[in-house]
């Protein structure tokens, strides 16, 4: 069954700032708020002003009363008839008189169904030009306008929109301890792989484990078995929860600010924050989430997903068990149990990474030097780029060489700078160590993780 | 059409060593212009479309397994041919048009059926009995030991720092043309002492004993243009080393390593008679030797689009190193004096590259002999109940030295995926050495190290 167009497209939330000092939770919480905005309007949304898509059916939202839409201090206004013009950072809806609160540092959800346009994302307001007419601070999305590929507008009518203040929405009661999360449905699956079913992740904000310091975990179901009893749901596949390899904020403020880049498309969800609550240093919390691309036959694999929660550590590869060199999981039907897969790349020096160029066969050690041309043609103006694909080793009748490839993640030697652009398009971004994100082509005046990686 | 020649032994009657140098000269030769239908383009020293080496040949007129005592026997038109017992220690190039993987290949001939007019081939690289198949096209050939007698390998009259296996250089070389519509040329050739030995002083290491190298414009004589369009790198830029130093074109000739005296090998040989794509395996049969693996022509799954120039698309990769150890696919900076591998390609810049096929690594990490596929606990894959193959890609432009003393730069790196090595796989190294798959057909061999490639039925261990 063909898809609509638009359910691969990449859409993305850009250096979002947590503009006011929220505590650790709170931090947690803006972002599952950023999120179920995100995930459910821009990525998946349909023409509801009210009802998000792409969370389980019942029981997919585990929030309190008013983090959704019924609460007037959260969601502050709605409408269909938004207007933006090529170029430009405003935004028109005469439906809304923005004149008539402060609306100010609050933002805009904005998406069309079934759009493929980038302008599908979630921007500050950060000035009214009349009573219907406002700006946006369009970096956050947008569209890389001709020539200058710097974010604006793209020539759209109709456009849904949802007015947000994140800052409320965090300070409401009911928040439950150990319970709060999302439960995201990936509704891409089947176009990825053939005659997959959608899976599931189910985000949890851990408020009182460990030393009670806030942590987010996930369980992702394959088969997409969500069983509805609210926050006390489960999975009947037997997916197990899937604990951040190390705390998601240790050695920073209690409260603080930062950033939030999210990019997703309904097979995937690339999730960045740092801030002031995690300590010095590039030490970050990425958390990668996808439907990769199946390399078993469907009968013998039918329903692959995977998805990787490093906690503070940056976006890296060199751990044989955390992050992009062995952070994975994914469920592993022959044993029941959810296993970490290990990152392989292809060696464009053969069989190992050559001592020369890459010291320690590692190739993050690959530097600045000789060995630069090794990834870049000259005649072709072309970077390489490598695909990274999983595999199982070390274990004794588990054994498995290659079962997927990730879709939505490459790799090319770090010696070049970070938010490089790659691709014949633009279709990829550097953001740490050699991991390339999916990207826009966009220009930014800033880092898109502002604050650090 | 893939062509397989399944486990060819070389031999001679009276000698336990031989030149393999030029057994594996003459041998490949054989099956690409006897099985792939390649044609000459010129030679010196080996003509083998001469009546000294081609006794006989016809086009689709050649039965197999005529049944009864004669089911090993292939059958040839007397009115093209009539056999004789000194057909005997003969070789025959079989092409078969239905079953390329058992049929076709390079058959030494053990006897004679003069009422059917009838050559009996040795049973060793067949099924048994084999399939029954008619019209096949077929081509006799001189004994290995009879027709290199006649082979030479001496240098032209250059100085040593120049490339002496060219002009008037006596050693035997050929080129052929394949059957691709773009007529790409390999040159095979027994390159001199001069030009391939480690020794020191005297030799330039630039690779193997018996080289394979595509490209185009070849002469009568067997040879390419200097800076012509192909890949042979001391040819292309007529400097050797002197003395086994540091040069551009050390280890750049892909080949046999074979010395000049050894113990004749075993031949495995796959080809496509479309594409002219090859994959040769030497295996040792007493001494390691000769033991070596040669792949070159164009590879499967080429990056798209095309290069305009056909050059751009030719490879050649395997060993270069004077004595061959172990079969295995693991190029590297290679120091000369050990095991080594390499390939090359022609760069954007039109100019001979290095080329290697690029195996799957742990971006963690990974040094020698340990990706994947040497996990000590590999297996069948627990999802699929097989081994898990996957091509090797082929990358040009990604080695600026060809050995490690030193690590001094000398070839220019211009990264490009050309596309994958045909025919091989990769797959988990502790499988049995020389064992076929367990699927019922026994598709795929595995020799050693980890390399597949595509077969079908049983084989001789």
């Amino acid at each position: 069954m063909a898809g609509v167009g638009n359910e691969l497209t990449p859409k993305f939330v850009k250096a979002h700032f947590i503009n006011s000092s929220v505590s650790q939770a709170n931090a947690l919480r803006w972002s599952h708020k950023l999120i179920y905005e995100f995930w459910g309007f821009c990525v998946n949304g349909a023409d509801s002003l009210t009802v998000p898509g792409g969370f389980a059916p019942v029981s997919g939202v585990l929030f309190p009363a008013g983090f959704q839409s019924s609460s007037a201090a959260v969601l502050l206004a709605t409408g269909s008839d938004g207007v933006t013009v090529a170029g430009m950072p405003f935004f028109t809806a005469p439906s809304v008189n923005w004149t008539s609160a402060s609306l100010i540092n609050k933002w805009l959800v904005t998406w069309k169904s079934s759009s493929l346009s980038t302008d599908d994302s979630i921007y500050p307001i950060i000035q009214v030009i009349n009573s219907s007419t406002i700006r946006l601070d369009v970096n956050a999305g947008g569209t890389a306008y001709s020539g200058t590929l710097h974010p604006s507008f793209a020539d759209r009518t109709g456009i849904n929109f949802r007015v947000v203040d994140f800052n409320a929405a965090v300070a409401m009661a009911g928040y439950t301890a150990d319970a709060d999360g999302l439960v995201l449905q990936l509704n891409g699956a089947y176009l990825v792989n053939t005659g997959q079913v959608a899976p599931q992740c189910r985000t949890r904000i851990r408020t009182s484990v460990g030393a009670n310091l806030p942590n987010i975990s996930f369980t992702l179901s394959a088969s997409g078995s969500w069983t509805p009893a609210s926050s006390s749901g489960f999975f009947t596949d037997g997916a197990a929860e899937v604990q951040p390899g190390s705390n998601w904020f240790a050695g920073g403020a209690a409260n603080g600010t930062g950033y939030v880049t999210l990019i997703g498309a309904q097979d995937f969800l690339l999730y960045h924050l740092r801030g002031q609550w995690q300590g010095g240093g590039n030490i970050g919390c990425p958390m990668h989430i996808e439907v990769p691309q199946r390399l078993y036959p469907q009968n013998n694999d039918p329903n692959p997903v995977t998805g990787m929660n490093p906690g503070s550590n940056s976006v890296t590869t060199t751990s044989t068990t955390l992050n992009y060199g062995g952070g994975f999981s994914a469920f592993h039907p022959p044993d029941g149990t959810t296993r970490s897969w290990q990152s392989m790349i292809r060696s464009p020096f053969g069989d190992y990474f050559n001592s020369l160029p890459a010291p320690s066969n590692k190739p993050d050690n690959i530097a600045n030097g000789r060995f630069n041309e090794a990834f870049f043609n000259v005649f072709t103006n072309k970077f390489l780029m490598f695909d990274l694909a999983m595999g199982l080793p070390g274990i004794t009748n588990q054994y498995a060489a290659m079962r997927f490839k990730l879709r939505r993640v490459r790799w090319v030697p770090k010696l070049t700078p970070t938010n490089q652009r790659f691709g014949d398009h633009g279709e990829w971004v550097h953001i740490n160590n050699g991991i390339l994100w999916p990207w826009d082509n966009s220009i930014l005046p800033y880092n898109l993780l502002f604050a650090g990686p | 059409m893939l062509h397989i020649c399944r486990d060819f032994l070389a031999k001679h009657p009276t000698s336990s060593t031989v030149n393999t140098r030029f057994y594996s000269l003459y041998l490949s030769s054989l099956f690409v212009r006897g099985c792939l239908g390649f044609t000459v383009v010129g030679n010196t020293n080996f003509n083998i479309d001469s009546g000294s080496i081609t006794k006989g040949n016809g086009v689709n007129n050649a039965n197999v397994n005529l049944g009864g005592t004669l089911n090993r026997a292939v059958q040839v038109p007397s009115g093209s041919y009539v056999v004789s017992a000194s057909d005997i220690d003969r070789i025959l190039a079989l092409k078969s048009n239905s079953n390329s993987r058992l049929n076709s290949g390079l058959f030494r001939v053990s006897g004679i059926d003069s009422t059917t007019n009838s050559l009996y081939v040795q049973a060793r690289a067949w099924l048994d009995p084999p399939p029954a198949e008619t019209n096949l096209s077929w081509t006799l050939y001189e004994a290995e030991f009879t027709a290199t007698a006649n082979f030479l390998n001496g240098a032209n009259t250059a100085a040593n720092n120049h490339y002496r296996g060219t002009g008037n250089a006596t050693t035997s070389r050929i080129i052929l043309q394949s059957p691709h519509s773009s007529q790409w040329q390999l040159r095979i050739t027994a390159e001199t002492d001069n030009d391939v030995g480690a020794a020191n002083p005297g030799g330039a290491a630039c690779g193997a004993a018996c080289s394979f190298i595509p490209g185009f414009g070849g002469d009568t004589s067997g040879d390419f243009p200097q800076a012509g369009r192909h890949l042979h790198h001391p040819r292309f830029f007529d400097v050797t080393a002197i003395n086994n130093q540091i040069s551009r074109t050390n280890g750049t000739l892909p080949g046999f390593t074979s010395n000049t005296v050894d113990q004749p090998g075993r031949y495995y040989m796959w080809g496509d008679d479309s594409t002219g794509a090859l994959f040769i395996i030497g295996r040792q049969h007493g001494t390691t030797g000769m033991q070596s693996l040669v792949t070159c022509g164009l590879p499967e799954d080429e990056s798209l689009p095309l290069p305009a120039d056909p050059v751009h698309r030719l490879f050649s990769f395997g060993n270069i190193t004077p004595n061959g150890v172990l079969l295995e696919v693991e190029p590297d900076y290679q120091n000369i004096s050990q095991g080594g591998q390499l390939g090359v390609a022609m760069g954007l810049g039109l100019q001979p590259i290095l080329c290697v096929p690029m195996t799957w690594c742990f971006l963690a990490g990974n040094a020698p002999v340990s990706s994947i596929m040497n996990d000590l606990v590999a297996s069948d894959s627990v999802y699929l109940g097989a081994t898990e193959l996957y091509g090797w890609d082929l990358i040009a432009g990604t080695f600026d030295l060809t050995n490690n003393n030193g690590g001094t730069p000398v070839v220019s790196m211009e990264p490009r995926r050309l596309g994958r090595m045909p025919f091989a796989r990769k797959g988990r190294e502790n499988f049995n050495n020389f064992s076929t798959s367990t699927d019922p057909g026994q598709t795929w061999l595995h020799m050693t190290r980890g390399i597949y490639l595509p077969w079908s039925g049983s084989i001789i261990p």
